[in-house]
């Protein structure tokens, strides 16, 4: 029954024509959780079978889905539900249990903007280093440079150590880094939520203009109206399982009811 | 898998590896001119103490040599381990292949020695050292380029290690201790005959290093040929611990 609600979802959602960038065959990933921890070898020695029990929790059980090339695609959940489990592993960074992940293009996850920010470097520095582990040329940013200061509008502070930035201007900083880097794939995690009104408008307009050229975006957001307005497909997962997937909309709509 | 490029795997290798070394002395006034006193310095203390057993200067600028090379398999070995645990704000991010920074950290080692073997180049001006100078500067990056293959090789398999038994890292201090007096730098390899550690000092790799070294400061001969033990097993090492590392590497995101 379960099976068959699935597939019929799945039908709805699909575009015809499109190749999946993103195919997930049932993937299950636990995790083993000592029931208690220990810091020091005596209070292990001292009762070693209260320590050796542990607990298996399962965060995704088998999850399937597919996200079409073009798309925004949401992942909306309550906490704890394994959503940026789910990330990490589209990102490559967990590897699942069981099931795989089929990917076609290239992906640049944003699971945290300024991935490898170090405060007693500059700006200038923290650019190369941000960008480079985002996967760009160095080539390629020595020519971007200017647009990525003008576009963070920090054009004085290029030679300023990144800890003397205020945070919204560092989250400034990561964001025109973020824009610029070219893939078929972006993973989002929470990162729109950052940021002053000022930014956010900013941000969201980057955001449309991925969406313009034809990128597909996953994206994980507790902003429920934000998935409604700009995904075109949303997965709802619901205790380490798929609940649904469709319209955005639609799902949005039922994840509200079910909290009632 | 995203696909990167070759030529971005080299750019952040050298990225990592100039990051490390720079980060090592922010924050500090003199800044990398640390790394030049800090041998010089050692010098000085060793120069008093040698002196003080009438050791020849020739002797003491070959102990020098033999500390000198001996931390560049110590750095490579412990920035190795170190570095996969350093850079976990960055690995639980993002992927990329994770070897570019074990090799980054290790080779930092790399750029110490060169602090060090300028000291060196001029000690061995005012100590009259009697070697020529092709052969030293050969003899030396050879020796240091073995020594820091050695320390990265084990570095592989430490790293991973490390970030399951947080006690490697103790462990590993005292081996490294242990390990500085298996290796003859401080007495003559003659002094072991008929001690019970003489088999594990005679058959230590890095001891092949040193021995290579002392032919050279003290006879002017350079013995390649003893590089080619401590190489080999170095190979292997590396080349048994980078399969390793490829299959433990995919689950160290749970370890942290």
């Amino acid at each position: 029954m379960k099976g068959f609600r699935f597939k019929k979802i799945k039908r709805a959602g699909s575009k015809e024509g499109k190749i999946a960038r993103i195919q997930v065959e049932g993937i299950t990933k636990c995790f083993k959780i000592p029931a208690l921890r220990y810091d020091k070898l005596s209070e292990f020695l001292a009762a070693p079978w209260k320590y050796l029990k542990s607990r298996r929790l399962c965060v995704l059980e088998d999850i399937s889905f597919e996200v079409y090339d073009g798309e925004t695609f949401g992942i909306i959940g309550p906490n704890g539900a394994g959503k940026s489990t789910l990330l990490k592993i589209l990102a490559d960074i967990l590897i699942p249990d069981k099931g795989k992940v089929i990917k076609r293009g290239t992906l640049v996850p944003f699971l945290e903007l300024g991935v490898g920010f170090h405060p007693d470097m500059t700006v200038r520095e923290n650019v190369f280093l941000n960008g480079l582990i985002l996967g760009m040329s160095r080539k390629f940013l020595k020519e971007r440079f200017d647009d990525i200061i003008d576009f963070a509008e920090l054009r004085e502070f290029v030679d300023v150590p990144l800890k003397n930035l205020s945070s919204g201007m560092r989250v400034r900083l990561a964001f025109s880094i973020a824009f610029l880097s070219e893939a078929d794939i972006y993973l989002l995690d929470e990162v729109l939520a950052v940021g002053d009104l000022h930014f956010q408008e900013k941000s969201q307009r980057v955001l449309n203009n991925l969406r313009k050229r034809g990128k597909t975006i996953v994206v994980v957001s507790h902003n429920l109206d934000y998935i409604a307005k700009y995904a075109d497909r949303a997965l709802l997962l619901w205790d380490h399982k798929v609940k649904t997937i469709g319209p955005a909309k639609e799902v949005v709509k039922l994840y509200k009811k079910l909290y009632g | 898998m995203s696909r990167r490029s070759i030529r971005n795997y080299v750019d952040l290798f050298f990225e990592f590896f100039f990051n490390d070394f720079k980060l090592r002395y922010k924050r500090s006034y003199l800044g990398v001119l640390w790394a030049v006193f800090k041998p010089l310095f050692q010098f000085f203390i060793l120069y008093n103490v040698w002196t003080m057993f009438n050791a020849k200067a020739t002797r003491t600028i070959f102990v020098l040599i033999g500390i000198v090379l001996y931390h560049v398999f110590q750095d490579s070995l412990l920035y190795g381990m170190k570095s996969l645990y350093n850079k976990a704000h960055i690995i639980l991010k993002i992927y990329f292949p994770r070897e570019i920074v074990v090799f980054a950290a290790a080779s930092v080692s790399l750029i110490n020695f060169f602090f060090n073997f300028l000291v060196i180049m001029v000690l061995a001006v005012f100590g009259h050292l009697d070697v020529s100078w092709y052969k030293l500067v050969v003899g030396l990056w050879g020796a240091a380029f073995v020594s820091f293959l050695f320390g990265t090789a084990f570095a592989v398999w430490f790293s991973i290690w490390f970030l399951r038994f947080r006690d490697i890292q103790h462990i590993v201090d005292l081996l490294v201790y242990a390990l500085f007096w298996l290796v003859p730098v401080m007495y003559p390899l003659s002094f072991m005959k008929g001690n019970v550690l003489e088999k594990v000092v005679v058959n230590n790799p890095l001891t092949f290093i040193m021995e290579m070294m002392r032919t050279l400061v003290h006879k002017n001969i350079l013995e390649w040929s003893m590089l080619s033990r401590p190489l080999i097993i170095g190979i292997i090492v590396l080349t048994f611990g980078l399969l390793y590392f490829r299959k433990a590497v995919r689950k160290i995101a749970e370890y942290y």
